[in-house]
């Protein structure tokens, strides 16, 4: 199976060294010696070495020859048999301070010339590896925060390369906070009737998951099926995009028009973070019909940001409260669900008839790492023009598609267990019900990397495939968060969340610029 | 110790063990580095080992500059004298061209990765600082065992013909008449 391929890490750095060890990489002297009456006439060459028949040796910064002349000219210094030094008529400064040597071609023996192959080449890319690595070593080391983090992470193939796909329920850092997660595998691509699924732990998590089903969901030409923040999955056809889409910025509409790695985001408010802002749309030539509207989006690291921050300023009591939330300590549940909520999500208004915007929906699902579709059902407006705006937190929200679309009908799922579950490491503990009884959940540490194997009824078919995950991680606390801990902050982080998202706003305007791609480049990616 | 703290020292033990294969007793003026070559106004150094008349019984060591080589005779200047060797009893040659480049590398790799190491004792990110210098210190270590093919050494029998030695000599177009050997030098 093309997408499940596990070519061993170590295996692929021996192949890299062998290919290297027998690519011609290593540093070569080259020395060619020429006859002196080959040597091209009005030509230049530089650190040359002109051995005389008696043994003497001029060694040459440049040298100059002529067609009609039997001499060459040049700057360097003159060696006698002995190699001591006779003359020299430039300093090393390059400063020429006597006249140029004029050599008799009849006398000379041999002309040598040197060149050093591979040798710049690799010290080329060794300074910028040393450089990307420095840098992003240090912009660690100074904002531990923005490294190492995400959330079960599904990769699969999507018919050119094996990508991410889907992260499995972010929301969910304690067990009482253990949720469903769906996902839509937008850009899977099964090649037969077994299809994968790699799961990794990117992370310094521990991560239990209790299942990983497939739902497919049956699908007609010119259609697709999304699903709505409750669960409920519809067909979908006359999927458009909107006329116009404008931000503050300006406007966005090419940023959103298709499901690919162009996103929309803005940068966080450098006085509040819960600072909002609106994004216009609007839709032409709306069809008749029950309509839904469909937004495919991820969140920044703001939230992970945050996340980390307020473990933190916990310290070594983090873990304290952790259990008093887990044992339904209320009063903290609703601290914590009073960040998320000033956070917010992305907020979808609809003008109607009246001209008066009225929300309809809020989209909140978390996760920084995979973009995810969701689908709100419309009310009905009878006009042919769909005027929306979106609003959301600045700088919390990365927005990569938006469109419309005719709801057609309502279809319900297959479910499909994982038939078989492998490790990576080659461990198959309890093989029989991994990832089918969730009172025995996958509990998976950071590098940990397992293939999920679901078998289709058949292919090809034409299906959506979606992922339902549930499960929760437990974050690991990190040494230089200890340092940090501060009670009195943490109050104020869970105690008066608005007054902390004001003074927070400037300490993390100094990393957002380069938090994605920090991210990105620390987490333990091990594709297939 | 912890499983972590093993993992580096490893490494560290890797990278200096690796950097320190170095090449033999080379006089300095002789050991240049790939650069310095073309600026250099004499032979390369040689070792040679050489087995006198017909068997190898009398087997005698000596490293000098290559001065030159003709078709039956290499001249070497040696610490003490210029000695003339006929190239059928030479048992086996060194020709040390340049520095060998196999340590720069991995030691450039440890150097870069010392920020790594750093920030792993210091944070305890499960492995995270160590995979992230991972690429530097892996290239470095690739990179000099590329060197292996490098010609910074040429070696007689093994993986060069002794002809391959003479556009290394002091003289390549052999010694030149008149030449009193007696004033040859080595450099210092």
């Amino acid at each position: 199976m093309k997408q499940t391929k596990i070519v061993p890490g170590g295996f692929i750095l021996f192949l890299f060294a062998v290919i290297l060890m027998n690519c011609g990489c290593a540093t070569t002297l080259i020395r060619g010696m020429h006859d002196p009456h080959l040597i091209n006439s009005y030509s230049s060459v530089k650190n040359v070495k002109v051995h005389m028949k008696d043994g003497s040796l001029f060694m040459l910064d440049s040298l100059i020859t002529y067609e009609t002349s039997d001499t060459i000219d040049g700057y360097g210094i003159y060696y006698d048999k002995y190699r001591d030094i006779v003359k020299f008529n430039i300093h090393k400064s390059g400063i020429v301070i006597d006249s140029v040597f004029k050599i008799a071609l009849p006398d000379v023996a041999l002309l040598e010339v040197n060149s050093i192959k591979n040798l710049r080449g690799k010290a080329i890319a060794m300074t910028l590896i040393s450089v990307a690595s420095l840098g992003l070593t240090t912009y660690c080391l100074i904002n531990p925060k923005a490294c190492f983090g995400s959330c079960p992470t599904f990769y699969s193939w999507d018919g050119n390369d094996t990508t991410l796909m889907a992260e499995g329920f972010s929301s969910s850092i304690l067990s009482i906070y253990e949720k469903d997660d769906i996902d839509m595998l937008w850009s899977a691509c099964p090649t037969d009737k077994i299809f994968s699924l790699r799961l990794t732990n990117e992370a310094l998590e521990t991560h239990t998951i209790r299942s990983a089903n497939i739902l497919l969901l049956p699908r007609e030409a010119d259609s697709r099926v999304f699903a709505t923040e409750t669960g409920d999955f519809f067909q979908t056809s006359h999927i458009q995009s909107p006329a116009l889409c404008t931000a503050p910025e300006g406007d966005c509409l090419e940023k959103v028009i298709a499901m690919d790695k162009m996103e929309r985001y803005s940068e966080s408010d450098r006085n509040n973070l819960i600072s909002k802002e609106i994004i216009e749309l609007t839709f032409d030539n709306v069809p008749e019909g029950d309509l839904g509207f469909i937004i495919g989006c991820r969140q920044t690291l703001m939230t992970t940001y945050l996340f980390y921050q307020s473990l933190a300023y916990l310290g070594s009591s983090a873990g304290y409260f952790a259990s008093r939330i887990e044992s339904g300590d209320k009063s903290l549940q609703k601290r914590v669900d009073r960040v998320r909520e000033l956070l917010g999500g992305i907020e979808l208004f609809i003008r109607n008839s009246d001209g008066k915007w009225v929300k309809l929906n809020e989209i909140a699902e978390n996760g920084p790492i995979a973009s995810d579709i969701h689908l709100i059902r419309l009310p009905r407006t009878g006009s042919k023009e769909l005027n929306m705006r979106l609003r959301l937190t600045k700088g919390l929200w990365r927005i990569n598609y938006l469109a419309l679309g005719t709801l057609m009908k309502q279809v319900n799922p297959t479910i499909i267990e994982p038939s078989l579950v492998i490790s990576e490491k080659g461990i198959t503990t309890n093989p029989e019900c991994l990832l089918r009884d969730p009172q025995n959940p996958l509990v998976t540490l950071p590098g940990d990397v397992y293939d999920l194997y679901y078998s289709f009824p058949d292919f090809p078919g034409n299906y959506e495939i979606f992922l339902k995950s549930r499960g929760y991680y437990i974050e690991w606390m990190r040494e230089p968060w200890l340092r940090e801990e501060n009670h009195l902050k943490a109050a104020l982080f869970f105690g008066m969340p608005w007054l902390f998202m004001k003074m927070a706003a400037d300490d993390f305007k100094k990393t957002e610029p380069v938090m994605e791609e920090s991210f990105w480049n620390s987490r333990y990616v091990r594709k297939n | 110790m912890s499983e972590r703290i093993k993992i580096l020292t490893g490494i560290f033990g890797f990278l200096i063990l690796f950097g320190g294969c170095r090449s033999a007793l080379v006089p300095a003026g002789y050991k240049l580095s790939p650069r310095e070559v073309s600026n250099s106004f004499t032979g390369s150094w040689i070792d040679i080992s050489y087995g006198t008349g017909d068997t190898a019984a009398l087997k005698l060591n000596l490293s000098g500059e290559l001065i030159a080589l003709n078709e039956d005779t290499a001249y070497v200047l040696t610490e003490t004298a210029f000695v003339p060797l006929t190239v059928k009893n030479i048992i086996s040659a060194k020709l040390h061209v340049f520095n060998p480049q196999a340590a720069i590398w991995p030691v450039s790799g440890l150097l870069s990765f010392i920020p790594n190491i750093v920030g792993e004792i210091a944070n305890s990110t499960g492995g995270g600082f160590v995979l992230l210098g991972a690429p530097v210190a892996g290239f470095g270590i690739l990179f000099g065992l590329a060197e292996t093919r490098s010609n910074a050494t040429l070696k007689y029998p093994d993986k060069s013909s002794f002809d391959e030695f003479v556009k290394f000599a002091r003289y390549p177009q052999g010694l030149p008449a008149g030449l009193e050997t007696g004033k040859l030098h080595l450099i210092k």
